[in-house]
Order: C-alpha cells, then structure tokens, then sequence
C-alpha cells in the first residue's frame, strides 16, 4: 500500500509531498500505518477558512479501493496520527 | 444521491452560529454536503454575512491594535500580550507585528482614507508564535496569524512589513470585491495582498516607484537560502533557486500561466503575472506607486461592477476605466499598456 499527503498552497505557495510504501516498512509499523489508512475515506473535509491556509490532499493506492480525500488544515483530528507519521520523513518539493 | 452525516442539524447549526471560525467553516461545509432540504433551509439562514458588524460610534484615526501570544500551540487567539497603547514588550515578533499593524493602518487612512480593514475602524488582531516552528502566515478570516518559520528555510513572518500587510488585505478584499479564493480570481486576491502589502512598505520607507525593491517576504529567507525573497514583482520566477527550497515559479506572462489542482488552483504562482502588470504600470507612471497605480487598483477593487468570481481580463478592463475616471487618459493608457505587456489584454 502506497500512501501519500500533498500539502499546497500558504503564504508560500510550496507544494510538499511526503509518501511511505507499507511494503518498504517492518512488518508491526507496516499493519499499523494500513489501519490508520483504512479510516481514511471518512476524513474529507472543507478547505480552511480565510487566506493563505495550507490545503491537505491524501491518496491511498493498494488498498482494497484507492481513495483520495482532501480537507483545510490542520486536518481532522482522527488523520492526525497518519498525517505525523508521514510527516518524519523528507518531502519531495515540486 | 444525497449524504447525510453523523452529526445532527442541530447541532451543526449551533456550531456555526457559535463556533471558532474553523468550527464554523467545518460546520456549513458538513452542512452543505448534506443535500436533504431541511438542511438547506436551515443553512441560508446562518451564512456568514460578512465581517463582524460596524461600531455605533464614527471611524478613529488611531487604530485598535491587539497583539496575542500562540506559545506554540495552534489555538486562537491565545494569550493577551499587547493591547493598543501599551509599551513595548521585547518579543520581537509582538513588537514587529504591533507596529507593522500599526503602518499598515496608517497607509490605508492617509493613502486611501480607509479606516481599517472594513473603512469602519474594525479592531486588528493578531496571534504570533502560532504553532510549532510554524512556516506560514495567513488571515483567518476575522484575525492575522504568523508562524516562528522553521529556522531552516524560513524565519518568523512577522520580519517583513510586506507579509503584515498583505495579511491585512485579505481582509480588505473580503470587505471590498470578495474575489473567490480559487483560479484566477483566487491569484487577483493573492495579487492585491501583494501589491497593497509592498505599497504598505513603500510607503513606510517613503520610497518611489524606481527606488523600491518589488520583493515579496525579502526578510524571510533564513541566511544561507539561496535567494532574494519569495516573491519578486519586478521580475517573478526570479525570487529563489535553492537546493531545499526549490526554485520560484511565478509566470510573468499568460504565456506561463499555470494549470494546477493544487493550491486553489496556483494562486500563489500565477499571482505572479497581475504582479507583474501592477509593477509596469507602476513604474511606467513613476514617483511614489501608492499614489495613482495604487489608488487605481484600489478604485477597481472596490468598483461595485467587480464580481467575486472575475477573471484576470475583467480585472484589468476594469482598472483601465476607474484609470480614465480617476486621472486621465494618459494613466488609463499606461495601465492598459501594462495588462497589454503580460498578455492579459490583447
């Protein structure tokens, strides 16, 4: 299962990829990082409110049906966990 | 087929009522997605009207500033730190913030005879040390926010007046032409925070059109980045090129105009091209910018024909007329001329 989280827009305008392959993790963390997945289909939410917020946008590819859902920062508090565990490793700029 | 939540209507209404704005945004959107008809009815009733509504008493002068402490946490506001009129406190990043508020209204008041951001004398508030080595700034929709940066790439926001008062136009648009936050009426309201936000720090300095630098965020970029600014109006795409950062992609033109789902659709790149028609016309008319390019732009963002959703042309058509009506036909034609220059009009 491939997971990834694009963060664009903010003052800056960089858009930040960060992705994490299950099949490249040990096997406890691999299992851990597919049930968090699982829930993601019910996290898409509104953009934030006012200027310059930073807009989330997360694919999950693998799974029994890949799904893509977007929401406004900082993002509901149920895809905090994955959203953290993606977020320790180096993003990809454009 | 219509969608239903978990969460009653109720009790969705009461959030959007009573909520944070964040509350309320998450609220009328789960509302909206909810196409059964007794939701729908009960939405209209709720939507935000604007900004918080006017004081009985005339607009002041002076303005109404209020300076919070995030402490890390991504809360608002936080805590109380600085009110209007009190001294000094050695944050830097209170004091930069307080004063830059402070200059940004008083461009407003002595440039446009704007009292604040709604013309009203609407208090101005603002959180700094929002969140974790947080690396952004933005406008709420009722107050300012800045993060610390990240100390790698980026430093605290509030070290550039520029960022203070584009932040603060966010606001004035909102009162003003509404320009929907998405293509390329999402890159006119992008533009306007820029070109008002650099006029605030043009206007500080008392620079003219020829001496000023047209840099977005200059003192931002933490020392060993590889670039100027994030941002530069004089010449976009040209701001950074850094190995971490990556490298600006503004478009000067409509030739580089960017089609992107990300970003609302690239509003922070293709900002770069009215960016870039606000400097020609700018420096093609000369002396101080705020003065006629300036209250040009200004005129068409508050022309009552300028709907939410207009596109680059209409923006600029509508800058060539208030041009005419304002000054002459020699501005009309100099800002014309700009628009001509990045291809917006043919």
């Amino acid at each position: 299962m491939k997971v990834e989280l694009e963060r664009s827009g903010g003052f800056a305008g960089r858009t930040l990829r960060w992705s994490l392959d299950t099949d490249t993790l040990p096997h406890e963390e691999a299992a851990a990082v597919a049930d968090l997945a699982a829930q993601a289909a019910h996290w898409a939410g509104p953009p934030a409110p006012g200027n310059d917020r930073f807009a989330y946008r997360l694919r999950i590819l693998g799974g029994t049906e890949p799904v893509e859902v977007s929401f406004g920062e900082p993002g509901p508090p149920a895809a905090r966990p994955l959203m953290d565990r993606l977020r320790k490793g180096t993003p990809e700029g454009d | 087929m219509p969608v239903s939540c978990v969460v009653p209507p109720t009790v969705l209404l009461e959030i959007a009522r009573r909520g944070t704005p964040d509350q309320r945004t998450w609220a009328l959107w789960t509302l909206a997605t909810d196409t059964s008809l007794r939701t729908f009815r009960a939405v209209a009733a709720v939507r935000p009207a604007g900004l918080v509504a006017a004081p009985l008493t005339g607009p002041s002068d002076t303005p109404k500033r209020t300076v919070y402490d995030g402490a890390g946490q991504e809360q608002l506001p936080g805590k109380l730190v600085r009110d209007e009129g009190t001294a000094t406190t050695g944050d830097e990043a209170v004091d930069e913030a307080y004063d830059g508020l402070g200059a940004t209204f008083d461009f407003y008041l002595h440039s446009y005879e704007r009292h604040s951001i709604d013309d009203q004398g609407l208090p101005l508030l603002a959180t700094v040390h929002y969140g974790d080595h947080y690396d952004n700034a933005f406008w709420n929709g009722s107050q300012m926010v800045f993060g610390d940066g990240d100390g790698e790439l980026f430093q605290r926001f509030t070290r550039s007046l520029d960022v203070i008062g584009h932040e603060l136009t966010h606001g004035v648009t909102e009162d003003e032409a509404r320009l929907t936050y998405l293509g390329q009426s999402g890159a006119l309201n992008e533009s306007i925070s820029d070109v008002f936000g650099t006029l605030v720090k043009q206007y500080h300095l008392g620079q003219t059109a020829e001496a000023a630098d047209w840099l977005i965020g200059a003192e931002l970029l933490a020392p060993g980045v590889h670039g100027v600014a994030l941002r530069s109006m004089k010449a976009p795409g040209t701001a950074y090129d850094d190995p971490v950062l990556g490298k600006d992609d503004q478009p000067a033109t409509m030739a580089g105009y960017v089609h992107t789902t990300a970003d609302n659709g690239g509003v922070h790149t293709n900002s770069g091209i009215p960016n870039h028609a606000f400097y020609l016309a700018a420096t093609a008319l000369g002396g101080k910018a705020w003065e006629v390019a300036g209250r040009v732009w200004y005129d068409a963002l508050r022309d009552s024909r300028l709907k939410p959703t207009a596109q680059f042309h209409t923006f600029a058509t509508t800058t060539v007329r208030v041009a005419k009506q304002a000054f002459d036909n020699d501005v009309a034609s100099a800002v014309r001329d700009a628009w001509q220059q990045v291809g917006v009009i043919r």
